[in-house]
């Protein structure tokens, strides 16, 4: 037991040399999100959005959520048309 | 009556020595623990159950226990499995790091990276927060151990259990058993040993900051994250790449959304067999012959010292990022660079709103959070690579 120990092995610089090489990756991956947005244009000029299987636009260049909302939107006007028939058939 | 003498001194009771008992009555602790406090039930039970399993004493002849030593030999164009029990096979997904791979692409296939997309400079909270692997790890050389044992001991700081198996079964096999047991320990018990810190560093102004809500992220963006992070992580640490690769791909399979039925499967059913078969086999390697050492203490010890640091060092990261951004951080969020995913960040959020109920930090926490487990894995491949012979 003792600071030989940490000496003896090179432990200051493995421990310097592995924070700093994690750093690193971080920093690369955190640059790279934060170019990302500005790079996203040209992708999406070079490879537009694409169609879906059911001739249904998935952009991809927006939320899923929006996709998914507008989905919705488009289902529940389906099932209140429905409604209104089935209520108009019932009071003839 | 000589077989009923001799059958009764093979019996579990005759054989039972006083480790054998402690180390049930911890099995015993860590269920009751997950049953009565819910901490960590899913990891818990199998590895209370484990230890209980593992610490039946048995004839010695008899190929029960997890250290069986076996060899697939072929006889006659057939396999057979010499000297193998049903322990020691599903030991060999542990042993060899089959299991932490897998585990890996579950979490990649349920982990969001919207947050950390949105925000990026937060990802450096998750690489302050590994400050706790590289002081565990000089602590380790400290004490006495070995530099393959003391990187393996230190990468229980990122408090990330599947990271440290596979650290550990690579560098300090031998040790394997204890640091599973600390790591998943110390995971459970994230709710208790990091508000202290996170308050004590933290004053009360500090603890109100509330930050603006994260901004939309296409999904073009989150299909090409997983690609381009891999590549950048794994070709600076290679030694990152089966765990990195594994959860970069779940997370691909999550975000294509042409693979919705695989990702399903990676993050409900295959990684419920994986924590069942990794738990329980962690468990059971803790018999008390192999468990109840100095070493054990010492590395339960670090352990607890690794997440304090671990802790400390993504919120007073968070502290000095304050210094120089207009728009500022709340530093508790600092202390989910712990990679526990989600306890830390849950943590976070809970201290959070002691202070104020309607700030909602949990979703600024996921991002260091899951920073936290990317810098995990490049620290034990960076540590892997420099220290494997």
């Amino acid at each position: 037991m003792g600071f030989h120990n940490i000496s003896q092995a090179g432990g200051i610089g493995l421990a310097v040399t592995g924070l700093t090489i994690v750093f690193a990756a971080l920093v690369l991956v955190s640059l790279f999100i934060a170019g990302l947005p500005r790079v996203l244009p040209l992708i999406n000029a070079l490879l537009p959005v694409a169609e879906g299987h059911h001739g249904v636009a998935t952009s991809l260049a927006t939320s899923p959520t929006a996709a998914s909302v507008a989905t919705n939107a488009l289902s529940d006007e389906v099932v209140a048309a429905i409604g209104v028939v089935l209520h108009k058939r019932q009071a003839e | 009556m000589d077989i009923l003498v001799n059958f009764l001194k093979h019996t579990g009771f005759a054989q039972m020595e006083l480790g054998n008992a402690l180390m049930i009555v911890i099995g015993c602790v860590f269920i009751g623990l997950a049953i009565r406090k819910d901490y960590e039930p899913l990891l818990l039970v199998p590895i209370g159950m484990g230890v209980i399993v593992g610490n039946i004493p048995y004839v010695a002849t008899m190929s029960l226990g997890v250290y069986d030593s076996w060899l697939p030999i072929a006889e006659g164009g057939k396999g057979s499995l010499q000297g193998a029990s049903v322990l020691s096979i599903i030991y060999f997904g542990v042993k060899y790091g089959l299991f932490p791979p897998l585990i890996f692409l579950g979490i990649g296939a349920m982990t969001d990276f919207s947050t950390m997309l949105s925000n990026p400079k937060l990802v450096l909270l998750g690489a302050a927060a590994q400050i706790g692997v590289f002081l565990t790890l000089l602590g380790a050389l400290f004490l006495g151990f070995t530099p393959e044992e003391a990187a393996s001991i230190g990468i229980i700081g990122g408090a990330d259990g599947p990271t440290a198996i596979f650290l550990s079964s690579q560098l300090a096999p031998d040790l394997l058993g204890a640091i599973a047991i600390s790591a998943y320990s110390y995971m459970a018990l994230v709710p208790v040993i990091q508000p202290p810190i996170m308050k004590l560093l933290t004053t009360r102004e500090e603890r109100l900051i509330r930050m603006a809500p994260p901004r939309e992220v296409s999904r073009r963006e989150r299909m090409i994250f997983p690609v381009a992070a891999f590549l950048i992580c794994a070709l600076i640490a290679p030694g990152a790449l089966t765990l990195l690769g594994m959860l970069f791909f779940g997370n691909l399979l999550k975000e294509s959304g042409v693979t919705e039925r695989l990702a399903g499967t990676a993050r409900t059913a295959l990684i419920d067999i994986v924590t069942i078969m990794l738990g329980f086999a962690v468990g059971a390697s803790t018999q008390a012959s192999m468990f109840l050492r100095t070493d054990s203490l010492k590395i339960f010890a670090l352990g607890a010292a690794s997440f304090a640091v671990a802790t400390a060092g993504g919120v007073l990261f968070a502290k000095l990022m304050n210094l120089f951004l207009t728009e500022k951080i709340n530093p508790l969020i600092g202390a989910a660079g712990v990679s526990a995913v989600p306890d830390s960040a849950r943590v976070a959020q809970m201290v959070g709103q002691q202070e104020d109920p309607h700030n909602m930090l949990l979703m600024h926490a996921m991002a260091p959070n899951v920073a936290g487990v990317i810098g995990s894995a490049i620290a034990a491949g960076v540590l892997w690579s420099v220290l494997a012979k």
